[in-house]
Formats: C-alpha cells, sequence, structure tokens
C-alpha cells in the first residue's frame, strides 16, 4: 500500500487534486482493486453533498424562456425530420337543432327481447374498452419511439452534412495504452463546429461515459459525452465554439454519468492538432 | 396517469422521445434545488439562473445519455449542475463560494411555493434535512474542508493555504469528514 497516494484518495473523491495528482491516484487505483473500492465508496458519500441545499425559486421568467426554447428545439427536430407539426384541432361546427322526429331504436328492442344480451353487451363494452385502452397505450409509446427515430435521423442528417463540408482540419485520434484499440478523427471547421468519429473502443459498464476534451494549453474543456454502439463506434456532433486552431489537443476520458468538470478516469485516446 | 405521478426515470424516457412537457414536469421538480445549489457555488443570482437554464437545457439535449436506474436523476442533474457552476466561476475569475454565511441566508426567499410538486416536497424534507443532519454533526474544522474543495472547488494546497493549515491537517480531516459522513449516511439508510 502507498501511503503517500492512498492519502490522496479522500481529496480525489473531493475533486481536491491537480491534474497530475489526478493521474497519479489513477494510476495507483488502476493497479489496486481494494483502493478503487475504497474511491468509489468515498466518491458516493461525497456525491449525497450535493443534497446539502436550501431550495430557492428561480424567477417565473427562467421556466419561460427555458420552456420556449426546448419547444422550439422539439420542434426544430421534428421539422427536419419531416414530421407533421402539432396543429390545434379545429373547433367542431356549431350543431344546428335539427327537428325532432321518431326513429327506430334498435337497443330499446334488443333490450325488449332479450335482458341476457344486455348483460352480455356490457361484457363486451368493457372488454372493447380495455383492448382500445392498451391500444391508446401502444400508440403513444409507438409515438414517442418514432419521435425518438426522427431526431437521431435529423442528427445524423447534420453530421453528414458537416463530414461531407470542406474540413478546415482534421486531427488523427489515437488510442492510450488504456484502449490501444481505439482510433478515430476530428473533423473541424473555423465557425467551431466539428464531428468527432472514433472506432474500436470499449462499451463502458453502467454509470460511466466517454467524454471528449478539448485542451487549450493546459486547459481541457468538455466538448460532449458520448457513448459507443455494440461496434465501438460512434460518430459525435461538437460545438467548440471556437476555431480549431485555439486547442493544441485533443483528448476522450471515461467519466461517471453527467460527466466532469476535468477529466478524472482513464484517457483513453489523444491527438495534437 | 398524470405526469407528476411519474418516476423521474419515467419523465426522463419520455424527454428522449422529444416531449417536451415531461422536462416541465422535471424542471418543477428540481428547479429550486438545482437553483440553490447553483447559488450556494456561486453565489449571483442572476448566474445561479443561467446555470439552471443550462443544466435543464443539457438535460433535454443530452437525455440519451441519461441512464435508467431509479434514484439517479437527481445525482445526475445536480452532478451537471455542480460542474457548470464551478466551470462558470472559474471562466468569469469568480471564487465559488463555500457556503453562505447566515446573513445570506436571511437574505434567501423562502416563501412557499404552492406549484412545487409532492416529489420536491419529498425530496426537500427528507433526504436534503437527513444530510444537513449528518453534515451538522461533523467537526467544523472537517466540514470547512470539505466545502472547501467540493463546493468551492479549491485544490488541496488551495485549501492548505486559505486555512493556514498544514497539507498533513487538511488531508486528515478530508479523510475523517468522509468516514464519519458515511458512518452517518449508512445509518439513516441513505448510502447504497
Amino acid at each position: 500500500m502507498d501511503e503517500q497516494v492512498e492519502d490522496l484518495i479522500p481529496l480525489y473523491a473531493l475533486g481536491a487534486l491537480t491534474d497530475e495528482e489526478r493521474l497519479q491516484v489513477e494510476a495507483y487505483i488502476a493497479a489496486n482493486p481494494e483502493a478503487k473500492a475504497r474511491l468509489d465508496e468515498m466518491t458516493q458519500t461525497a456525491s449525497m453533498l450535493l443534497y446539502d441545499v436550501t431550495p430557492v425559486e428561480p424567477s417565473a421568467e427562467l421556466k419561460k424562456s427555458l420552456m420556449d426554447r426546448v419547444k422550439a428545439d422539439a420542434q426544430t427536430q421534428a421539422a427536419r425530420s419531416g414530421a407533421a407539426q402539432p396543429v390545434a384541432a379545429a373547433p367542431r361546427a356549431a350543431s344546428r337543432p335539427q327537428p325532432e322526429r321518431p326513429r327506430f331504436n334498435l337497443w330499446d328492442l334488443l333490450r325488449a327481447l332479450s335482458p341476457a344480451f344486455a348483460a352480455l353487451s356490457l361484457v363486451a363494452a368493457i372488454l372493447l374498452g380495455g383492448w382500445a385502452i392498451a391500444l391508446n397505450n401502444e400508440v403513444a409509446q409507438l409515438r414517442a419511439e418514432t419521435a425518438a427515430l426522427r431526431r437521431a435521423l435529423a442528427d445524423q442528417r447534420d453530421v453528414i452534412a458537416q463530414i461531407a463540408a470542406p474540413a478546415d482540419q482534421i486531427v488523427v485520434v489515437a488510442g492510450t495504452e488504456h484502449q490501444p484499440k481505439a482510433h478515430g478523427r476530428l473533423i473541424a471547421h473555423n465557425d467551431g463546429s466539428a464531428v468527432l468519429v472514433v472506432s474500436g473502443l470499449d462499451q463502458l459498464e453502467a454509470g460511466r461515459v466517454y467524454q471528449l476534451w478539448m485542451i487549450a494549453g493546459n486547459t481541457p474543456l468538455s466538448a460532449g459525452l458520448f457513448e459507443v454502439d455494440e461496434g465501438g463506434v460512434a460518430v459525435v456532433q461538437v460545438a467548440t465554439g471556437a476555431a480549431p486552431g485555439a486547442f493544441n489537443a485533443v483528448g476522450v476520458s471515461v467519466e461517471p454519468d453527467g460527466g466532469s468538470q476535468t477529466p478524472t478516469g482513464d484517457i483513453v485516446m489523444l491527438g495534437q492538432t | 396517469m398524470s405526469r407528476e405521478l411519474l418516476s423521474d426515470e419515467q419523465l426522463m424516457t419520455q424527454v428522449v422521445g422529444g416531449d417536451a412537457t415531461a422536462l416541465e414536469t422535471l424542471y418543477d421538480r428540481y428547479a429550486s434545488g438545482v437553483m440553490g445549489l447553483a447559488l450556494k457555488i456561486i453565489g449571483d443570482r442572476a448566474m445561479a439562473e443561467e446555470v439552471v437554464q443550462e443544466t435543464f437545457w443539457r438535460a433535454w439535449r443530452s437525455a440519451d445519455t441519461f441512464r435508467v436506474q431509479r434514484g439517479a436523476f437527481p445525482s445526475w442533474l445536480f452532478g451537471i449542475a455542480r460542474n457548470m457552476s464551478i466551470d462558470l466561476c472559474r471562466r468569469r475569475k469568480i471564487r465559488p463560494q463555500p457556503a453562505f454565511n447566515a446573513v445570506e441566508e436571511d437574505q434567501i426567499d423562502r416563501t412557499p411555493d404552492p406549484e412545487v410538486d409532492v416529489a420536491e416536497s419529498a425530496w426537500t424534507t427528507v433526504k436534503n434535512e437527513q444530510i444537513r443532519a449528518a453534515l451538522a454533526d461533523l467537526p467544523s474544522a472537517q466540514r470547512q474542508v470539505i466545502e472547501l474543495a467540493y463546493f468551492a472547488g479549491l485544490t488541496r494546497q488551495e485549501i492548505a493555504r486559505l486555512t493556514g493549515e498544514p497539507l498533513g491537517t487538511i488531508h486528515t480531516r478530508a479523510r475523517l469528514a468522509l468516514q464519519k459522513l458515511y458512518d452517518s449516511l449508512r445509518a439513516l439508510g441513505l448510502e447504497e
């Protein structure tokens, strides 16, 4: 047991180490499962501090602004994928009063003919009602799945358009010793948009996610989270907000769900711009 | 089923499907907690509101990175808010606030909101209070170290400089604080 590094584990869990010290702890826990278990326990304990908060109501304008933005985005995604825009139902035309006229009432006739038939009809109506509710739920689920697929398709179209556009810089990103089979390219444009295409990455365990970092000087800036498919492939849209020349390196690390403020897990890919 | 009765995880599944109303329900449930966290770290209401908006925007745009696991949503959401708050402070060269002082806390409007839903109230009154009680049991010197590290984003060296204590003392206080907190939360059944 390395006492000096063990001493740093609680501070790692609290996010109080420098980049160099973090790497030192990560190298230590990678070779020491018991230390990793201690770190996981402390990290989980530290995360409970997030609940030590006095709730404060944000302004009503904030909610309106956010929801306007979200709804506009939802509509843009739907429009991109050619989905029909939601249209408010047209009000029904006011019904005109119709003159009363005698009409044949089949229900009354059947009820008169057979009370048993009435009971049977009631059971059938209940069964049909249940079936209709089940169908309705299925339709709602299919609609949600369709909307998700449309959003994914729209995203893929954007990615294809970005890849097809002339690149201002292409950065080769290679796997490190943690995942030597990984490789990829970052196709960057001067307007701050970029696409990362990677393959050969391992699928991560639950609770972990890959995080892309654009490194300016010694400062890593998060450029998004991603997962890979079963083949270890991911195509990720990146909004760096700066021209490719503003960064001197690109990296990918393994982080807890939701990402981290700075890299905390294994650096699995690196590339120099 | 009314949306208010759906779990966080069910709502996030709907958010992945592009349902803006599901996100609105999650906002109603957690916005005041996220705001409280951001305000605690930044100490500036306007910037804290910026963090609230961007946190929920990220929850909307990155909903598919959330792994459905019961009880995981608040930690995921609050983790995003904490990282954004500390990052915002660093980018704007503002020193994060380790904690409110008594005067600042008194200035916070705690007027109950009639629209705060049952789940949020439960979250506030149970988990929040129990964790506060566990933190209150910590010796103040230990609590100071974890506040400066976790909420102010300071390194161990910065904490040592700020408190005037040797690094070894900071290490010991951090370790003891986490151990005591773990024991307290476990006794409360909150540590999984």
